[in-house]
């Protein structure tokens, strides 16, 4: 859609939520099933699983993208949703 | 044969998914894992429209309704649950095309049909119960 120019928003902000959420999911149940090597910070899963949780927060946390979801899926202004 | 007003699945006739059977000559044995991972497939697609029929009875509904003086969906707590409803059902809808273009595309489709199915099986469920309970009590 951003290739063909088309408004995105609504698909990206989904996006962002699943994969913000899907990552950090992932990666905290990797730290679990490896133990104290996964949270140690020895080894590199700890550092993984910090950096999976920032990308969920940059640029806008879960809860920015339901905003911006739900406007628009209810056809709701930022004053009526806040 | 899903028609009727107490159908499974309301939107079956306008599934967006159909899946045909192949010949079983020639298969070997694994034909019959291939025709119950297409039927998996199947059941996947009849999954995605149900939770978009859900999310289209939903979405007017709780606009309509008012509590407190406004409408319920001026609430986070209703509106966060809609939108939350919306991204998992686009989850399922996007594993379930992944898998049947890979039938298509006759390659292996084993993977992409249990991913889709996992999914559909825990994020159906919860976009129905959530359905339900934005509702109240007419759901």
């Amino acid at each position: 859609m951003a290739d063909n120019g088309k408004p995105n928003s609504l698909q990206a902000s989904m996006a962002k939520a699943k994969a913000g959420r899907t990552g950090t999911d992932i990666a905290l149940r990797c730290v679990a099933l490896c133990g104290s090597v996964g949270y140690g910070e020895g080894d590199l899963l700890e550092k993984w699983a910090r950096d999976a949780k920032i990308l969920d927060l940059f640029e806008g946390t879960q809860q920015i993208q339901l905003l911006v979801v739900a406007r628009q899926l209810l056809g709701k202004t930022s004053a009526e949703l806040k | 044969m899903l028609d009727g007003v107490k159908s499974l699945v309301p939107l079956a006739a306008s599934a967006e998914l159909l899946i045909v059977a192949a010949a079983l000559e020639d298969g070997g044995p694994n034909v019959f894992a291939d025709c119950v991972a297409l039927g998996r497939l199947g059941w996947c697609a009849l999954a995605v429209g149900t939770g978009r029929a859900v999310l289209d009875y939903v979405i007017p509904y709780v606009k309509d309704r008012t509590a407190f003086g406004e409408s319920v969906s001026n609430r986070q707590a209703v509106a966060f649950a809609v939108a939350n409803m919306a991204i998992e059902l686009n989850g399922i809808r996007l594993a379930t095309s992944r898998a049947a273009s890979c039938v298509d595309l006759g390659k292996g489709f084993t993977r992409e049909v249990a991913l889709a199915r996992r999914l559909a099986a825990e994020r159906g469920m919860s976009i129905g119960s959530d359905g339900v309970q934005l509702l109240g009590g007419p759901g």
